[in-house]
């Protein structure tokens, strides 16, 4: 339990640098919020300062924010009147949510079982197999197969929407073009992984027993050469979520990922801010929860070595 | 007393072959083990030992370029010839084999316990419930206290005595007919060697099950063995009563290596091996000619055959070859 | 391993060679297409707009009627050389830093690689995008934000290395006979480490190209009227349904940029490794 504690303390001075990196890069941003193309009379422009704090000195600002972000208020978006960030983030985060979970899992799953495959059946159909898609996978840049995948599947074949968040069939392609190189990259892992694991004496041993081949690769190849890929699953998810801006772009998807990209271009200060922090916080958060998995998955990170412990 | 044969090998040859050479590993042995008996394999690293026990219980089948040749009746029939899944359900159950490391023979990630049940109830048909107490029953029988707790820990918490005599639990759990034992005793220190060798006699006592050990330790082969057969290059040198042949060595090989021990008296540097790098031979010469300082030009040309030098006792050198 | 040995090993792999060839048609295609026919790359035609790849356009024209056989390679410059300069400031700074940790060691390479641990788990390309927004939009913007925030995995790929290397016996020796600590540097733990640094240059290079692309798509990268290998797949993709040939072309390329790259890195990365036995061509 120390070591969850050590990353947890670890973690928040990272959030805190990102907290502060943002905000400072935010005040570099040239130009106010309320440059736009319309001249607004500089009366009106002293008000909406001073109601967004804008007048008062960085210093002042950053403690303020500081504290707000604590509490959990992420702020007002300073474009749209009526909605807070905290409010947009209710409303964007359980589309790119799902789109973001079905295609880990999506990563995992067919990763996985193409990295084991190729590696069981090594120089056999199933290990090239495995090699094509994962190399096409690393690259082809996602945002590309997407492009594709509509003009096939949506456009000529009409089996999916192109443009719309309506149901499962809606998720499909934006999933898949989102699962594309992470899946690439654990099918690899998994496959160096499982190779070298299929080496080990302990599998001679079991083998040795008797014991049946199904369980011998479920119950002891994989519980050893998991790791590697589920210590992926961190930066995976980082991956996704990035890609996630453009896929949702590409799409039409109403999800966290449009609006990111929408109050950059409106120059929406504390929506950027806001979600810059909130998509930070949940890679962390997500990356102890990896750790955590990881720690149960190997004995050896939990307990420290005590040779001949009285016995 | 006729005694039962439960394994005949005949003629068994085993090549390996990658994309740059072709490696013939045991050379065409043949040899039978008795029900009951203890047979040692003595010979240097690379003399073929380990191909021979994994030959026996078939894990070869994995192993990239291996190809068997010859037979190895077991029961009856060859198990050469048979599928993988008639050779899974034999082993565990009624072959089993125990490996040099036993730290590397265990899963890291999986607690003990779990490990020696999985054999007992895939083997033996036992609910997970069943096996754990049966297992805690066999660890205590191997001098294990505590087993309960034991089962509970992971292998790299243990010693490697324990983890031998774990090793040793698990291959033993079914009652198995044979054990081949490959150095099981290379990783361990005097003390944990004989404690560890005992678990071994018990299994010979309680189920009655035939040994096959292999070893380059000469005297642990002496002492634990009833007869022994002695293997360089790939063949078979010298057979015989592990008394008979440690104490009267016959062959070359086996004398240059008995003498080479270093026993209690003053250590004799003339006695010591040669080492053996890759010397080129002609393939009909005898294995051992390279190194061999009492070889005559007749055993580069042919290679001996087996002659019977006293009772159960036989050598594969030309020096006691009575058709010369 | 010496450079001509592991090039050697390189050669071997016939799939790594075949990339290392492809690359290589790549970048010349890159720096002469723009020249081959008779059209500029902002050149608008607005009577041909959207044209089909026919004889006149080899690959068609986009919505202002530019030609875009023209306007690939042209692009393809921006993405290749953006990739290029990024990952050698990158992998300089990186090598430089993680060298540097690694020689001084103890307290100085705890706080050094602590420093990295913490920037490494920042998001980089939420900071490449803010990076963006911050500077005017243009290439040697992204170059800067793309370099200052790829250069911790080489950073810590070659302190691993040198660390190792500190073990060496060879190294050792060095130090006691007295070679001051640039001397070990330049001499002893460079040419080792090149090799990892050379796989390092490939590797971010097709990152910062990947990234670029992503960029531009968000509107962020390379401004209009240039063209780079991102902002002609985003208006590849805007006219998907009707004129698919305005994203096929630039796709091919990226794809097949990015493939190369990566296969030469893996036969780099399998050229380095002692433990992979390489046979002679010949007698495979």
């Amino acid at each position: 339990m120390r070591y969850v504690l050590r990353k947890i303390i670890s973690s928040s001075i990272t959030l805190f640098v990102i907290v502060s990196l943002t905000f400072v890069l935010m005040h570099l941003i040239p130009g106010g919020p309320f440059d736009s193309e319309r001249k607004l009379p500089d009366s009106i422009v002293k008000n909406l300062n001073a109601r967004y704090n804008l007048d008062k000195p960085l210093r002042e600002q950053y403690i303020i924010y500081i504290k707000n972000v604590l509490t959990g208020d992420l702020g007002p978006s300073i474009k749209y009147e009526n909605k807070t960030v905290n409010s947009i983030i209710k409303e964007g985060f359980p589309v790119t949510a799902a789109i973001g979970v079905a295609a880990i899992f999506l990563a995992v799953f067919v990763g996985s079982l193409l990295g084991v495959a190729a590696a069981i059946y090594r120089q056999r159909w199933p290990d090239y197999a495995a090699s094509i898609i994962s190399t096409l996978g690393i690259s082809v840049p996602g945002f590309i197969l997407a492009g594709f995948l509509v003009y096939l599947f949506a456009f000529r074949l009409g089996w999916f929407p192109p443009a719309l968040w309506d149901g499962p069939k809606s998720m499909a392609l934006p999933v898949l073009s989102l699962a594309w190189f992470p899946t690439a990259i654990i099918a690899r892992l998994m496959k160096s992984s499982v190779l070298e694991v299929l080496n080990q004496e302990y599998i001679k041993t079991a083998r040795a027993k008797g014991l049946p081949m199904s369980y011998i690769v479920i119950q002891h190849v994989l519980r050893n050469a998991a790791a590697p890929m589920i210590s992926y699953v961190g930066p995976a998810l980082a991956t996704i979520l990035t890609g996630s801006f453009v896929i949702e772009n590409i799409f039409a998807l109403p999800g966290l990922g449009k609006w990111f990209v929408l109050s950059i271009s409106n120059r929406d200060y504390t929506v950027i801010l806001g979600l810059t922090i909130f998509y930070s916080t949940l890679l962390i958060v997500l990356n102890i929860l990896v750790d955590l998995v990881l720690a149960v998955l190997d004995p050896r990170i939990r307990y420290t070595k005590a040779k001949g412990a009285g016995l | 007393m006729k005694r039962e044969k439960l394994l005949e090998v005949n003629n068994l040859r085993v090549v390996f072959s990658t994309h740059t050479a072709e490696v013939e590993a045991v050379k065409g042995i043949d040899f039978c083990l008795y029900k009951g008996e203890t047979l040692g394999i003595v010979g240097e690293s690379g003399a073929g030992k380990s191909t021979v026990g994994l030959a026996v219980i078939g894990l070869h089948a994995f192993s990239p370029g291996a190809v068997l040749s010859g037979s190895i009746f077991y029961d009856g029939e060859d198990l050469i010839k048979k599928s993988e899944s008639h050779l899974q359900a034999l082993r565990g159950a009624r072959i089993a084999m125990v490996f040099q490391d036993p730290f590397a023979c265990l899963n890291p990630t999986m607690k003990i316990g779990r490990q020696v049940t999985e054999v007992l109830r895939f083997k033996k048909g036992f609910s997970w419930k069943e096996a754990k107490l049966d297992a805690a029953v066999l660890l205590k029988d191997a001098a294990i206290h505590e087993p309960h707790r034991l089962m509970q820990m992971y292998p790299h918490q243990l010693s490697t005595g324990m983890l031998q005599r774990i090793a040793l639990v698990m291959a033993l759990a079914c009652g198995p007919e044979l054990l081949i034992a490959d150095e099981p005793t290379s990783a361990l220190d005097i003390t944990t060697l004989w404690q560890t060798l005992e678990i071994i006699e018990n299994s010979k006592d309680k189920f009655g099950t035939s040994i096959i050990f292999l070893t380059h330790n000469l005297a642990v082969a002496a002492g634990f063995c009833d007869r022994v057969l002695v293997m360089y290059g790939g063949k078979v040198v010298e057979e015989g009563p592990a008394e008979a042949v440690f104490s009267l060595p016959m062959h070359p090989y086996l004398r240059k290596l008995v003498s080479s021990i270093p026993g209690t008296s003053r250590y004799d540097r003339r006695h010591a091996l040669s080492w053996a790098g890759h010397i080129q031979v002609q393939p009909t010469a005898c294995v051992y000619y390279a190194h061999c300082h009492e070889r005559l030009s007749l055993c580069q040309e042919n290679q001996p055959g087996i002659f019977n030098v006293a009772s159960g006792h036989y050598v594969s050198c030309w020096l006691y070859g009575v058709d010369l | 391993m010496s450079l001509r040995i592991i090039w050697w090993r390189f050669k071997q792999n016939k799939i790594a060679l075949a990339s290392l060839i492809v690359l290589f048609v790549l970048i010349i295609m890159a720096l002469i297409g723009p020249y081959l026919n008779s059209w500029g790359y902002s050149e608008q035609v607005l009577q041909k707009t959207n044209q089909r790849p026919g004889i006149e356009y080899w690959f068609g024209t986009d919505s202002l009627g530019r030609d875009l056989f023209t306007r690939l390679w042209y692009g393809a410059r921006v993405s290749i050389l953006i990739g290029i300069v990024t990952s050698a400031v990158s992998v300089s700074m990186g090598t430089l830093y993680g060298s540097i940790s690694a020689v001084l060691g103890g307290k100085i390479d705890e706080v050094m690689m602590r420093i990295v641990e913490v920037f490494y788990a920042v998001p980089f390309l939420l900071y490449v995008i803010l990076l963006m927004l911050i500077m005017e939009p243009g290439i040697k913007t992204i170059i800067i934000a793309l370099a200052t925030v790829c250069w911790f995995n080489t950073a810590r790929v070659v302190r691993g290395q040198v660390l190792k290397l500190k073990e060496e016996e060879f190294f050792l020796a060095a130090r006691l006979l007295g070679a001051g600590k640039i001397r070990l540097i330049v001499h002893h733990i460079l040419p080792n480490v090149t090799g990892h640094i050379i796989v390092m240059f490939v590797v971010v290079v097709s990152e910062a190209v990947f990234v670029e692309a992503f960029l531009s798509f968000l509107g962020l990268g390379v401004s209009v009227p240039k063209a780079s290998l991102g902002i002609l797949a985003k208006e590849g993709i805007q006219g998907i349904r009707s004129y698919p040939w305005q994203l096929f072309f630039p796709a091919v390329f990226i794809s097949l940029l990015m493939l190369s790259l990566n296969l030469i890195g893996d036969g780099l990365r399998d050229a380095l490794d002692p433990k992979i036995a390489v046979k002679k061509r010949a007698e495979l």
